[in-house]
């Protein structure tokens, strides 16, 4: 089991790396902090559908993401009025709230996966069945969730939040060259986890007969320690 | 300032790194990755197939969609109840107002559930209760006749 370590909050390390970048939020936070209700709305249908991506991706439970979700955005209506332009980008710091509001309840949770606790089992009771999208999804989400926590973070930011190497990095409080690190060695490992399944899951698999056994994600609950 | 061109060693670590698409790749080597792909296309080629794979096996996790009752729970958490009703007013629906909602609907299922057993339990009670008055009542009767035969 990997460590869940909060990242820090504060806009002092995230400053120094984002200076060169342009808050495209700054006005809607600035509208926001006067009390402007449609700015609050338009922050609202900005943000939820990234925040509540990230707290799926890292939480696997769609009802814990949501209120993760709430819960970061409610942090930011009321750090509106404390905001200071420049010194961070709110979609950085958006996305830090949210990662340490989904590791404190991973630590609560203490369910954290590892590689060794995803097995292989045989499921061959329709071998000449074509695995289906949600099947696909699932079996990505298990790898996903395999992975070391770290690894795992760098690629829902850098894949599924789409923020940048330098706004990753910063996030995390590494070096772009080990984020890169931890990118790569995540995405080898995601792909050995799925190697059997891959063809499958991107269509024109092999035929029934010659199929492997499937992953499944087997979640162990570990004691606290 | 001349910029050395890049390497089959760097292309590799940013494809593997940062997947197939150049719209993931650092910004600063973008331009350069892609002069790369020009000058070494198969190279690039064999590279990049490699980490289409990942790129599409990540693909294939469907993206989360919020919920309408979701938006408006954090619209009702962040503004004031006239303001969320004026803001649903112009949008022709009714607010779903719960600032507080349970932490878990986990936590309602184990309430039922433990209702459930308790019930369960206080019925059992009672049934075995009942059975064990009927024995006695049983025994009582078996005796008394017993005591009616030895009194012959």
């Amino acid at each position: 089991m990997s460590n869940v370590t909060r990242l820090s909050e504060g806009h002092r390390y995230m400053g120094q790396k984002m200076d060169s970048l342009s808050d495209p939020d700054e006005a809607l936070i600035a509208a926001v902090a006067r009390g402007d209700a449609a700015a609050t709305q338009a922050l609202v249908s900005r943000k939820l559908p990234r925040v509540l991506s990230l707290a799926r991706r890292l939480l696997s439970d769609a009802i814990e993401a949501e209120d993760v979700a709430q819960e970061a955005l409610l942090r930011m209506w009321k750090q509106a009025p404390h905001w200071v332009p420049g010194r961070a980008r709110l979609d950085t710091w958006l996305h830090k709230v949210a990662v340490n509001l989904c590791y404190d309840r991973l630590r609560r949770r203490k369910d954290t996966v590892d590689a060794n606790e995803v097995e292989l089992v045989d499921t061959g009771a329709n071998p000449t069945q074509r695995l289906d999208q949600q099947q696909a999804s699932a079996q990505v989400e298990a790898a996903l969730n395999a992975l070391p926590e770290r690894q795992k973070l760098a690629i829902v930011l850098c894949y599924y939040q789409e923020l940048s190497n330098i706004e990753a990095a910063g996030l995390m409080e590494v070096s772009v060259e080990a984020l890169e690190s931890l990118l790569s060695r995540g995405r080898r490992q995601l792909k050995a986890l799925l190697s059997e399944q891959r063809t499958d899951l991107l269509g024109g698999g092999p035929p029934a007969k010659d199929r492997k056994p499937e992953l499944k994600l087997v979640t162990s609950k570990l004691s606290a320690s | 300032m001349i910029t050395q061109p890049m390497t089959s060693d760097r292309f590799e670590a940013i494809v593997e790194a940062y997947g197939a698409n150049p719209n993931r790749w650092p910004e600063a080597e973008r331009d350069a990755a892609r002069a790369f792909m020009q000058r070494e296309p198969q190279v690039a080629r064999a590279l990049m197939a490699e980490a289409r794979g990942v790129d599409a096996l990540l693909g294939s996790l469907a993206a989360p969609e919020p919920s309408d009752t979701l938006q408006w729970e954090v619209l009702a958490r962040l503004m004031p109840a006239a303001v969320v009703e004026k803001v649903a007013d112009e949008h022709n629906v009714v607010p779903f107002v719960a600032p507080h909602r349970p932490k878990s609907r986990v936590m309602w299922l184990a309430g039922g559930l433990a209702a459930a057993c308790a019930a369960g339990v206080i019925f059992g009670v009672n049934l075995g209760l009942a059975s064990t008055a009927d024995l006695r009542a049983e025994d009582v009767l078996v005796a008394a006749n017993y005591s009616d035969v030895d009194s012959w």
